[in-house]
């Protein structure tokens, strides 16, 4: 599988278990979804890049996962809030499907913006991890 | 301010101002990413070139 399939599947597979997270976005609203407006609150996730590494085996990928965070609200700290769990939650290392392996990951940027329609605030998580293809 | 020696990759100026609603999409909008995924994979190959072009001036300027 790809790696930022299977990346994918385990940030969502954490973000679920962890209460932090559910407490404030439902376990249904965390989910890969094209459809506007997105629900509130909800954590979006699949948008992908994955870059080679350049290793000389080719078996070093840079995937940079962009995590969007939606909510209906006054200010901007709802989704800080939510922007914060999710780091949170990523803290301890990730376990993949079978063939593929995180040597690092961490959230290189995290940022709330107030969406021009006025009353909805609009986070945005960028992730960036190394994963390492692996014989399975 | 860009520093001597150095270079600035941005997007939008004065009259643009909403490069970061299409890049991260609204609430009507969907997000086109346009930036960041460029700016990622073009990012060696322009460090590459500004070092080349540094140090071609350095050496052409500096016995005048």
């Amino acid at each position: 599988m790809s790696a930022a399939l299977t990346l994918q599947k385990a940030i969502r597979a954490r973000l679920v278990a962890t209460s932090a997270v559910t407490d404030l976005v439902p376990a249904s609203a965390i989910l890969d979804r094209n459809q506007r407006p997105a629900p509130s609150p909800s954590i979006i996730l699949g948008e992908a890049q994955v870059l080679d590494e350049g290793d000389i085996a080719r078996k070093r990928s840079r995937v940079f996962h962009t995590i969007h965070v939606w909510k209906l609200e006054a200010s901007l700290a709802g989704v800080t809030a939510i922007n914060a769990t999710i780091r949170e939650a990523l803290r301890d290392r990730l376990s993949l499907d079978a063939g593929h392996h995180v040597a690092d990951l961490y959230i290189a940027d995290s940022r709330a913006m107030r969406d021009p329609d006025g009353e909805t605030s609009h986070g945005v998580v960028t992730l960036e991890a190394l994963i390492v293809e692996e014989a399975s | 301010m860009v520093p001597e020696g150095a270079a600035a990759v941005t997007a939008g100026n004065s009259d643009v101002r909403y490069a970061h609603l299409v890049e991260f999409g609204t609430t009507k909008a969907p997000a086109q990413p346009f930036f960041w995924p460029a700016f990622r994979s073009q990012r060696k190959r322009a460090e590459t070139r500004i070092k080349r072009a540094l140090s071609k001036a350095v050496k052409e300027e500096f016995n005048k």
